[in-house]
């Protein structure tokens, strides 16, 4: 079983939820984006959360899929199945032959495609997810090309009538639910670098907008606006990054850190940006103005509690408990 | 030592911002200590030059309840402890084709290649941190007669296994990446196979071991 690639698309990978706990030995963590598309294809496709897909960036790939599958995209881009119009956020059963296109993404930046029962490839310290700099995981430790054939486990779950039923219901109840946590502001844990930064240059951050750069990446999105005032520049003996690290470089720009980035850095950071609006970046495009503001360690976690409890709502419904 | 929040899924327990040998066997110990405690909902720890990052799942424990665990650990005083880094020698054919800048390092220091191979390998580095690329290794303890600065612009493509010398630190590339930094040999070890542990970790010791064209050869065959 498996899927041939016609068209790549810009940057099509394999990711999953990354290789989480191998930092100490240098190894980026990877995975997807927008955790938030990232686990609702699954949960529809009847998957574990964390199983692998593919991200999409910017233009979907072409796919014909050589056996009987269920797959599901999550985000915003035309589908098309056998040159049809199909929707998104609902399970596609597509047969052996079939061909099924993702276009341009009309909003956003990423689109996933899940497969039920994932793909059928090895796993580099337990995670399928691609890392691009180190070349390794996913497919080859490489984005899809065209004429690759990407293994496939699954062919299509036992009562497919029943996920779609289910899946069209949530469309319009949990996924609403998501869409309406969308911040007007990205919410910023401070530190633990924040005393490097003076009092006139903490204002800056949360007061300015600050727009996406084109040459952001898997690894950071960098931003251009006001320069973040500090006392005595930015330098600090490189200690852990996490994901959401916002990284002030010595021209006083801000980077959030996203999934492929380093372990380890030099810059300080002034904030971490809670993990429920990391999808709302991983869908910012070049060109847009983001606003920060800051949010207490208890209130965010709060949030996060309930933002989380979406995907169990999901699987539960999905599951039909 | 302090500990503040990263975000909702890290602590960071800093220590004074030194690169010193005092701090690299107090987190040691620390690391030991805390993986030792199992704190529940903690998922990794990343030590590097002057603090130890704690990784944990908000969904099972909070910053307070990590950063408790912590303290009720970090009692230990690591002069108490013996510290039990290993040290990995790396076999490195120095200058030629493999260390195409140890001459520049050589004149920028005043000194002779003979005499900076000689310094170089001369005694053990601890490793601080690994980062920038797997299994990569901020090394502490250059001589400061062989600080050299850093490539006016870097190389696109480093062959995996170089060693260098970047301003104040020396180390070796796991893999091959681009880099900035003067080639001054390389080893025909592999360090870096993706999947796999890796020979050192944080508060090891590399000994960089000089070996001839022909030993290189005779080991890169072998590996």
């Amino acid at each position: 079983m498996s899927l041939q690639i016609l068209e790549s698309g810009f940057l099509t990978t394999v990711q999953d939820e990354g290789r989480i706990g191998f930092a100490s030995l240098g190894y980026p963590e990877c995975g997807a984006c927008d955790t938030e598309r990232f686990y609702t294809a699954n949960l529809l496709a009847g998957n574990p959360r964390n199983a692998a897909v593919l991200e999409c960036t910017l233009l979907g790939p072409t796919l014909r899929f050589q056996s009987d599958h269920l797959v599901v995209v999550a985000g915003s881009a035309p589908v098309c199945l056998n040159g049809k119009p199909a929707p998104c956020y609902a399970p596609l059963i597509v047969h052996a032959g079939d061909i099924l296109s993702i276009g341009a993404l009309v909003k956003g930046l990423r689109a996933y495609l899940a497969v039920y029962g994932s793909f059928a490839l090895s796993p580099v310290f337990g995670s399928l997810s691609t890392d691009l700099r180190c070349h390794l995981g996913g497919f080859h430790g490489r984005s899809l090309q065209k004429d690759d054939i990407l293994p496939a486990e699954g062919g299509i779950p036992p009562f497919p009538d029943i996920q779609i039923q289910r899946a069209m219901h949530l469309k319009i109840t949990q996924l609403h639910a998501l869409q309406q946590t969308r911040p007007h502001a990205i919410h910023v844990i401070s530190g633990p670098q924040e005393q490097t930064f003076t009092e006139k240059g903490m204002h800056t951050f949360v007061s300015s907008g600050y727009t996406v750069l084109s040459s952001s990446n898997r690894m950071a999105l960098r931003l251009d606006g006001d320069a973040i005032e500090t006392f005595h520049g930015s330098d600090i003996l490189s200690d852990a990054i996490a994901l959401g690290s916002i990284q002030v470089a010595s021209d006083g720009q801000p980077m959030v850190m996203l999934s492929d980035h380093q372990t380890t850095g030099g810059y300080a950071k002034i904030g971490t940006v809670i993990p429920q609006d990391m999808p709302y970046l991983a869908q910012s495009v070049p060109g847009d103005v983001l606003h920060f503001t800051w949010i207490d360690y208890a209130d965010a976690l709060l949030r996060y509690r309930t933002w989380m409890q979406h995907f169990d709502c999901i699987e539960s419904y999905m599951k039909g408990n | 030592m302090q500990i503040k929040p990263v975000g909702l899924t890290g602590a960071l327990i800093s220590f004074p911002s030194v690169i010193s040998d005092d701090n690299a066997d107090r987190i040691a110990v620390l690391a030991d200590a805390i993986v030792k405690a199992h704190i529940p909902g903690m998922i990794e720890l990343v030590p590097a030059f002057a603090s130890l990052y704690v990784r944990y799942t908000p969904m099972e424990t909070d910053f307070s309840a990590v950063s408790a665990a912590i303290e009720a650990v970090s009692g230990t005083d690591a002069t108490d402890m013996t510290h039990n880094g290993k040290t990995v020698e790396i076999p490195v054919c120095y200058g030629g084709d493999y260390g195409p800048d140890l001459s520049f390092v050589a004149s920028h220091s005043g000194l002779s290649q003979e005499e900076v191979i000689r310094i170089h390998s001369g005694h053990p580095y601890r490793i601080h941190m690994l980062g920038f690329l797997p299994g990569f290794p901020y090394l502490g303890g250059l001589d400061p007669r062989l600080h050299t600065p850093r490539l006016a612009s870097p190389r696109s493509q480093i062959p995996a296994g170089s060693v260098g010398i970047g301003g104040s630190q020396t180390g070796v590339y796991p893999m091959a990446s681009p880099g900035g930094w003067q080639l001054i040999g390389r080893t025909p070890r592999t360090l870096f196979v993706p999947g796999r542990p890796l020979p050192y970790q944080s508060g090891d010791w590399i000994r960089f071991v000089p070996i001839t064209e022909t030993e290189y050869a005779a080991l890169e065959a072998d590996a």
